[in-house]
């Protein structure tokens, strides 16, 4: 009988007395591209942990090609073959390529120093392997998130892993990397490797895998074959309940209020000029390196915007620091919600009061009452998840993490909100009561520039869609007609939309 | 079958005991400062007397006010190191103005808000220059600590009127000064950190400064503010200690910021940002003054005590770091 490349059975884990995972399995065969998923909090990241020893398990069983495994640290685990690409990579920004790829195992020279010359040559052979154009001996600081994606890979294959798990590896990735990506996968399996792969992206996982395990809190609820499985099955599966994906519909919006004219900044974007409606949400999409991220938070005074000027109600306005645009009515919720929404060891009601904190004094003090009513709604409003408003942030998952961003910004009562990537990372469910927040906000009257780089959630969620390329409006204008094909010729495209 | 089992004792009931080590590691500090108190009121007569605690009060008094801005500026994720030159700085120059003919009360808020032009310059070059304040303070400690010899020549500044012996060494209501100041300053200090926008955003920058920034806080303003009050309360601690030694030293305060950040972190402010309490700096203000006022009643070694302090210290950083964990 031929045993399964991996096998993880009856897994067990608490974590403060909360069963986080009950009775886990899964099984994946040699050259098998496994997908894994579930909503937030379903258990695929405890799995996943648990599975390379980051996390022991309370019991449970993880046998690798028949024989059970022991492991007590990612370490270890990596050297019994099996290695992780997680969401949040684990590069050091400062070192070169290679010796991110041979970290903690580099080879070494007779005299135990390391042997740089083996390290270059063995680090190429494995780039190469991967058909990256990546140097050893650049530095990872300057290398784009795909890059680092594939810098990652490689650190995986440096142990001759068997099984290869990657958490979420195309949620920041555009779709041409994503492609690349997946190229890289298949020759992989194709080798015999093992993959277990953890996506939100449900469109994918046609193209990539062969089959589904389905988690839904903490318990495995089954294994289809892809060809089994369409988005609609999975969903359900997901969710236990089906959530329908409504087509977009033409709304009416009210008149221009925000215009940015002629915005440029070196290197970054240049000549952007665009308007946004009362009530309307503007899409911004475009490739990984577009520009998209770096033209809001300039408009938003994160970073300096050497050149362009900005209109509100036909006035001009100057921007300078996320303080003066919060005081023209502007909010930005940040593709980072870790590192620059939250401040994650503190309450969710902190966190909310941030953006007011101003706004809400009387005298010199905050009122207690003013701040707990103000987070009570908030909580009861977003739908936040959570036991009470003192819950530290760091405790929520994704999706309501997110929700407590985007209500610290409600709470500013803004003219205009910049969202970026606002459903990155998050479940379906919670996916789906975002975008009823968004068309909430925009029917109140509220301006919304949402960036995404899933196209599918640009097309069915905007108003209008801008398409930006090299740091250039390739597109501008009604998502009504405009298809998916389109959206990523204008993205690959290299005629600015206000020349032609 | 081969199993990975972990399982907990069915005994035990792994709730109620994780709450116990919780309340534990949370009141760490003070049941081990009141088992301290318990014992030096056994060992020794002399412990538990109105004078002795007065006197322990008054002694620990100084560092305790400046405890108040180093806080602050510990819960900002940052450091001050130049609190011991200003003390020395603030003697001097208040010393020099008061033989000077200024009146004291005038020379008081001259020295107080000159000593925290120090604080802003502190503040404004790691803001701008997005420094870290450990090598902008060690900078301006050396710096300040110089200024004040070359005011000086090096010598005391002595000969003051004995008015101004009041200041430092005079009673309200049968309590020394000093200890009403440190009292007045905690009370302020601990409203303003728990009620204002001010304090709030000391909190929101030292727990994510970029998500505070990006929320429309003023992150360069708070800083330069946190440190200005630092040395200003710095400056009047230098004024109150010359007082009571009637001379204005540029030698006084050398080593204090060691002192006062020991102090801040017994007291279980975190050296990460974002989190802290005054009362705790005040607990661990108090728990070094009681830890030395013991040792020197029962005639501990004087090498000794050291090892004593540092074990402190060392206790408290380790019992931090469990909690955090926890």
């Amino acid at each position: 009988m031929n045993s399964p490349l991996l096998k993880a059975s009856g897994i067990n884990k608490q974590f403060s007395g909360v069963s986080v995972l009950e009775n886990a399995f899964l099984q994946v065969e040699p050259g098998e591209i496994h997908a894994l998923v579930g909503a937030n909090g379903a258990g695929k990241s405890t799995l996943i942990k648990v599975i390379t020893a980051a996390h022991q398990a309370d019991s449970g069983q993880i046998m690798l090609e028949g024989e059970a495994l022991n492991c007590r640290n990612p370490k270890q685990a990596s050297e019994a073959g099996i290695s992780a690409v997680y969401q949040e990579f684990s590069l050091i920004s400062d070192l070169s390529v290679a010796e991110n790829i041979f970290l903690g195992h580099s080879p070494k020279t007779s005299r135990n120093l390391i042997d740089w010359k083996e390290m270059q040559a063995k680090a190429q052979a494995i780039l190469d392997t991967l058909e990256s154009p990546i140097k050893p001996k650049a530095i990872v600081r300057y290398l784009s998130v795909a890059e680092r994606q594939i810098v990652e890979i490689a650190k995986a294959l440096s142990y001759e892993s068997k099984v290869l798990i990657m958490d979420e590896p195309t949620s920041s990735l555009s779709e041409e990397d994503v492609q690349k990506l997946f190229k890289v996968m298949r020759s992989l399996s194709a080798k015999g490797m093992g993959i277990i792969y953890v996506s939100h992206r449900l469109e994918e996982l046609p193209q990539i895998a062969h089959k589904i395990s389905v988690y839904r809190d903490g318990r495995y609820i089954t294994t289809l074959d892809i060809d089994d499985a369409p988005k609609s099955v999975i969903i359900e599966q997901m969710v236990g309940n089906s959530i329908s994906v409504q087509a977009h519909q033409k709304r009416d919006v009210g008149p221009t209020f925000f215009e940015a004219k002629n915005l440029s900044s070196p290197g970054k974007f240049s000549n952007i000029s665009f308007e946004v409606h009362e009530g309307e949400i503007l899409g911004i999409t475009g490739l990984a390196g577009a520009g998209r991220t770096e033209l809001v938070r300039a408009l938003f005074g994160a970073d300096p915007l050497p050149a362009g000027e900005l209109f509100l109600d036909g006035k001009s306005i100057k921007i300078k620091s996320p303080r003066q645009a919060k005081a023209n009515g502007i909010g930005f919720i940040s593709e980072d919600r870790k590192e620059e929404g939250l401040v994650l060891d503190h309450s969710i009601g902190d966190n909310i009061n941030l953006t007011v904190l101003e706004r809400i004094k009387r005298g010199l003090i905050i009122p207690q009452e003013t701040e707990n009513k103000l987070s009570n709604s908030m909580i009861t409003d977003l739908h936040i998840k959570c036991n009470n408003r003192q819950q530290l942030a760091k405790n929520l998952s994704g999706g309501n993490q997110q929700k407590v961003v985007i209500a610290k910004w409600m709470a500013t009562k803004p003219r205009l909100l910049i969202m970026d990537e606002p459903t990155r990372g998050i479940d379906v469910g919670a996916k789906s009561q975002i975008y009823g927040l968004l068309k909430t906000l925009s029917q109140e009257g509220v301006g919304i520039i949402m960036i995404s780089s899933e196209i599918p959630e640009v097309l069915e969620q905007s108003d209008r869609v801008i398409v930006m390329a090299q740091g250039q409006i390739t597109f501008c204008g009604d998502n009504e007609n405009l298809s998916q094909d389109q959206i990523l010729d204008y993205a690959t495209s290299s005629t600015s939309f206000n020349a032609a | 079958m081969t199993t990975q089992a972990n399982k907990i004792n069915p005994g035990t009931d792994p709730v109620s005991l994780k709450l116990v080590t919780r309340f534990l590691l949370n009141n760490a500090l003070y049941v081990v400062l009141a088992i301290l108190v318990v014992s030096l009121t056994i060992l020794s007569d002399n412990f538990l007397t109105t004078a002795n605690l007065t006197n322990i009060l008054r002694q620990v008094s100084f560092q305790a006010i400046i405890a108040v801005g180093m806080t602050m500026i510990i819960i900002l994720a940052q450091i001050d190191l130049s609190v011991g030159s200003v003390v020395a700085f603030a003697a001097v120059v208040n010393a020099l103005m008061i033989k000077a003919g200024i009146p004291i009360p005038v020379a008081l808020l001259l020295t107080v808000a000159i000593s925290s032009l120090w604080g802003v310059i502190s503040g404004w070059v790691t803001a701008y220059f997005n420094l870290h304040a450990f090598l902008v303070t060690l900078a301006m400690m050396t710096l300040i600590r110089g200024v004040t010899y070359t005011i000086t020549g090096g010598y005391p500044v002595s000969g003051l009127p004995m008015e101004f012996l009041q200041l430092g060494s005079g009673y309200f209501a049968g309590i020394p000064l000093p200890i009403i100041y440190m009292a007045v300053i905690y009370i302020v200090g601990i409203f303003v950190m728990k009620k204002t926008p001010f304090g709030r955003a000391i909190y929101a920058i030292g727990g994510n400064s970029e998500a505070a920034r990006l929320s429309g806080l003023n992150v360069s303003q708070v800083k330069i503010a946190v440190f200005a009050i630092t040395a200003a309360l710095s400056g009047f601690v230098g004024i109150i200690l010359s007082s009571r030694l009637m001379a204005g030293s540029p030698e006084l305060g050398i080593s204090w910021e060691l002192d006062v950040i020991a102090a801040v972190i017994i007291g279980g402010t975190s050296m990460f940002g974002g989190s802290g309490r005054l009362v705790g700096t005040l607990v661990g203000v108090l728990f070094v003054g009681v830890l030395t006022n013991g040792m020197i009643l029962l005639d501990v070694n004087p090498y000794m005590q050291q090892v004593a302090k540092g074990l402190l210290i060392l206790g408290a950083v380790i019992l931090n770091s469990l909690k955090r964990e926890s």
